[in-house]
């Protein structure tokens, strides 16, 4: 602009311009708007007591949001006392100036719990649309992503196993004596399995181990145990004794499979699952970095 | 060659094959000892109840991307992101999972969310897209508040059928993906809600069948009635359909405000005989731990058991609209309604309150963790960080983080890992509740079991050959005997020792009284029982609470029993049920203050006790 324009016969001229006009009229609505909506009137020192207000304030307080109750608080707020009603006003009021002063005074930036939520709040609105509804992307890029991670697909390796057991506690006949009196017999098969779990002692978890993985058979039975079942060479003769839960362990190994990484068409779904929750989260890195960028960053550590 | 002639041969065939046709004929005992054993050889644990993003409370309060998916591989042992972005995983996966989320507005609000056209072709659906748009979650979780209540929510926030199908079908359908019997199991089923008042009265819903059976059933909500009673004709009618199983798992006894286990029916009536019935029918199973509190007793009605000031969650009804009186308590406790059932059941004939028990989490964020030390909250709000002691439950709700306790299992004995074989576990009780350890106990009732008995590595072909399981029920005691329990519990392999343990007796006294009496019955160390009604000496404690470690030092792996009740009257009706107790160790609150430096408000516990409940072994005169 030229200051000529500001001239009065420029005035003139400008208030008969239509764009001036519909200028004009935006800017009365909008302190009109101002005059009437909260937003201003947190700015101002101004405080509206609304009915919505009033109940909202009485739900809080009351730890009620439900509709039966928001009615019910409406027929109590109708049937208050002048003196009920005005103490329940200088709550309202106390309540909105300390919330004012306090976001005039930024605490709302010192509170650590408050920054959570508003930087949680955040981080929803950047990541967009929901996961599921991302495109899935050609095969090749799934097929990567599936190569990159796939250890997350591998089933472990698991063995088979039956199990005697053999206490230490006092009071039994010697554990080892036992244990290895039923393991000869074991191996010359003058006994069979069921024979020697009469003859042996209670364990508290199974007797039998089913396809079960070696973070399972360490648990039950042992390091040792979970050694011998898992080494490299399977023998199927009966093994042991083994010492571990206060007692002794014969074991047979019957089967074992090794650890397998499935093939992609098997897992596909559950792949585009997690490539999807990837994405997400790199959709929303990449946004959050754009958003560092546009500020300038100074730092004043050493 | 004739056929006289062919059968002759035929015959002698027969005659001198070494397999006799004798031998083939007894099918009914096979030589094969293995074959014959047709009772559970093992335990299996899991949660049956979890919520996701599809349950109305977990979206609107944040949880916004743990899916079913999500659920069922964490549970299955995978790594997952949770929503606030923190990597989890389970020391051990779980052998089973139910992801059981509300029927109110199921799936609606996460499908308002992504604004689904199916949503989006209902008014409702529109008008809670707006809400989110908008930023306004808190009306919606106002919404789901209203349905609980029933007649609360507004006329023009039901949602049509064919939504509720559109969701129940990819619900039922991730369970099918996931489902891998003899491995891992999943169930099926969701949460029926009501609350009267703010009372909590919410069931579980679980199906022993797949979808065939399950997709002609629309989950039944609270906004269809806010009456169990209705649930079960909803659930009858499920059966009678397709010829399905179903059963209902009430929880949170402890937010009813005296109306879980009360003397009359949501409409006010006395129990009746028929109502008993249908009850025990339906509900044979009552969660009695979880996230929000443990339910199996509390200090006011057992003040002589030194260990029921455990997670209680007691302030107020489950909607926080009002307080816990003391007169509501009795009404609210396992305890104390297993020996309220014998009462009914004297007057009416039926024991409306015989249930077995199982734990589970009730987590809203989608992933399934009860061990104190990998503990990830209810709700978005306390998953693990430095403030969710302080931090309510929903905004403004009247109960601190601290107050949630990192709880419980459901364990299960099956024949095998599958829907059916834990189904008909849980419709015989045999099943049994943890609050997180995986505690392996196993309990027979009998009248002859023998002390040595339980030594033997059979002993469990023995309780089922000379007694009942737990679940069972023991009838007219044979002259000059009483009841003996025959116990066996193992320590969680990765968590703590065994203190000692219990069996807590109920029956009703000879002027209709109930009454209730513990017996510690296998200690660990060299203790032994009070007598007198002295206190046993505690096992004491390895507990490091700055440093949030214990050790096994103390307790023992393995306790059993062979106890005979000392104060049997065969005349009065009794419940036993076992409590095995672990010795003390560190509360999630101390994992926090060492990890996080999270400070511990207080008078919160940081110190506690690990447990596993039986279901209950009853006897009837």
């Amino acid at each position: 602009m030229t200051s000529d324009e500001f001239s009065p016969g420029a005035l003139g001229r400008m208030l008969r311009e239509p764009l001036v006009h519909f200028v004009l009229t935006g800017a009365l609505l909008f302190a009109l708007f101002s005059w009437l909506a909260p937003d201003d009137e947190k700015s101002s020192r101004r405080i509206l007591i609304t009915q919505d207000r009033l109940l909202e304030f009485m739900q809080y307080r009351n730890q009620t949001f439900s509709v039966s109750a928001r009615s019910r608080l409406e027929e109590m707020l109708q049937s208050m006392t002048p003196a009920q009603k005005a103490a329940l006003l200088d709550d309202y009021v106390r309540e909105e100036v300390l919330h004012r002063e306090a976001i005039a005074l930024g605490l709302d930036n010192t509170d650590y719990v408050i920054r959570r939520r508003l930087t949680q709040t955040m981080e929803y609105i950047l990541r967009g649309s929901p996961e599921q509804d991302i495109d899935p992307p050609d095969d090749d890029t799934l097929k990567t992503f599936f190569l990159a991670n796939a250890e997350r697909y591998e089933s472990p390796a698991r063995v088979t196993l039956r199990h005697v057991f053999f206490s230490a506690s006092p009071g039994r006949r010697s554990a080892e004596g036992r244990a290895n009196t039923t393991l000869a017999a074991l191996r010359s098969q003058s006994i069979e399995f069921e024979e020697a779990l009469v003859n042996s002692d209670r364990f508290p978890y199974f007797n039998d181990y089913v396809d079960e993985p070696r973070q399972l058979i360490e648990s039950h039975l042992g390091p040792e145990v979970a050694n011998a079942a898992f080494k490299e060479t399977l023998t199927s003769s009966w093994q042991g004794p083994y010492r571990f839960r206060e007692g002794l362990h014969l074991i047979q190994v019957t089967q074992r499979t090794a650890k397998q990484t499935p093939e992609f068409t098997a897992v596909k779904e559950l792949v585009l699952d997690d490539w999807r929750k990837t994405e997400t989260e790199e959709r929303l890195e990449k946004r959050v970095l754009d958003l560092i960028k546009t500020y300038r960053v100074e730092s004043a550590v050493r | 060659m004739s056929m006289r002639v062919t059968t002759f041969l035929l015959a002698v065939v027969a005659f001198c094959s070494p397999i006799s046709v004798a031998q083939q004929s007894s099918s009914t005992t096979n030589y094969s000892p293995a074959i014959n054993v047709k009772h559970p050889k093992r335990v299996f644990w899991g949660d049956l109840h979890l919520h996701t993003q599809c349950s109305a409370d977990a979206y609107s309060l944040g949880t916004r991307h743990m899916t079913p998916a999500d659920a069922f591989r964490f549970a299955r042992g995978e790594t997952v992101k949770t929503e606030t972005g923190q990597l989890a995983r389970l020391k051990r996966p779980l052998d089973f999972l139910a992801v059981t989320d509300h029927a109110e507005y199921l799936g609606a609000f996460f499908h308002a969310g992504k604004r689904t056209p199916e949503i989006m072709r209902t008014s409702v659906g529109t008008r809670w897209a707006e809400y989110l748009a908008k930023g306004e979650d808190r009306k919606l979780f106002t919404e789901f508040a209203d349905a609980l209540v029933g007649r609360g929510a507004r006329e023009d926030s039901r949602l049509p059928d064919f939504f509720k199908r559109f969701v129940w079908r990819e619900l039922v359908g991730e369970a099918e993906r996931f489902n891998e019997p003899g491995r891992f199991t999943t169930l099926v089923g969701y949460e029926w809600s009501a609350a009267v008042d703010g009372n909590n009265l919410h069931r579980v819903v679980l199906f022993r069948d797949g979808p065939e059976k399950t997709l002609k059933h629309i989950p039944y909500s609270s906004l269809d009635s806010i009456d169990p009673e209705d649930l079960w004709k909803a659930l009858e009618k499920y059966e009678k359909q397709t010829s399905g199983r179903a059963l209902a798992i009430p929880h949170n006894g402890n937010g009813s405000n005296g109306m879980m286990f009360s003397d009359t029916t949501v409409t006010g009536q006395p129990l009746s005989t028929d109502y008993a019935a249908r009850r025990a029918r339906w509900e044979p199973i009552y969660e009695v731990t979880q996230v929000k509190g443990d339910g199996e007793t509390h200090p006011y009605l057992s003040p002589n058991d030194e260990f029921a000031d455990y997670e209680r969650w007691d302030k107020t009804n489950i909607g926080g609209t009002r307080k816990k009186e003391p007169w509501m308590l009795e009404f609210e406790y396992a305890r104390s309604a297993l020996a309220r059932g014998l009462a009914h059941e004297a007057r009416i004939g039926v024991n409306p309150f015989a249930f077995g028990m199982i734990g589970s989490t009730d987590s809203h964020i989608g992933i399934s963790t009860t061990t104190e030390d990998n503990f990830f909250g209810k709700f978005v709000s306390s998953e693990p960080a430095v403030n969710r002691m302080t931090t309510p439950m929903a905004p403004g709700f009247p109960v601190p983080g601290s107050d949630f306790a990192a709880s419980g299992l459901a364990a299960i004995w099956a024949i095998d890992n599958t829907r059916e074989a834990l189904f008909d576990a849980l419709a015989r009780k045999e099943v049994y509740a943890t609050t997180g350890s995986r505690i392996t106990v196993r309990l027979f009732g009998g009248w002859h079991f023998a002390p040595g008995d339980v030594k033997r590595a059979d002993y469990a072909a023995v309780g089922y050959s000379n007694g009942v399981p737990m679940g069972g029920t023991l009838l007219a005691a044979p002259k000059d005997k009483a009841p003996v329990l025959m116990i066996t519990a193992t320590k969680d392999p990765d968590e703590a020792n065994l203190d000692r343990i219990q069996v807590i007796k109920g029956w009703l006294d000879t002027s209709g009284r109930t009454q209730e009496k513990i017996y510690d019955v296998a200690l660990s160390g060299n203790r032994q029982p009070a007598i007198n009604g002295q206190k046993t000496a505690p096992v004491g404690s390895t507990v490091d609470v700055k440093n949030a470690t214990y050790s096994n030092s103390i307790g023992a792996e393995s306790l059993d029993a062979v106890w005979r009740d000392p104060d049997f009257d065969p005349r009065l009706r009794a419940f036993y049920y076992v409590r095995v107790l672990e010795i003390p160790t560190p509360r999630w609150t101390a994992y926090d203050a060492k990890r996080l430096g999270a400070k511990i408000p207080d008078g919160v516990k940081s110190v506690t006790v690990e447990r596993a409940y039986t279901s209950p072994i009853w006897y009837k005169p």
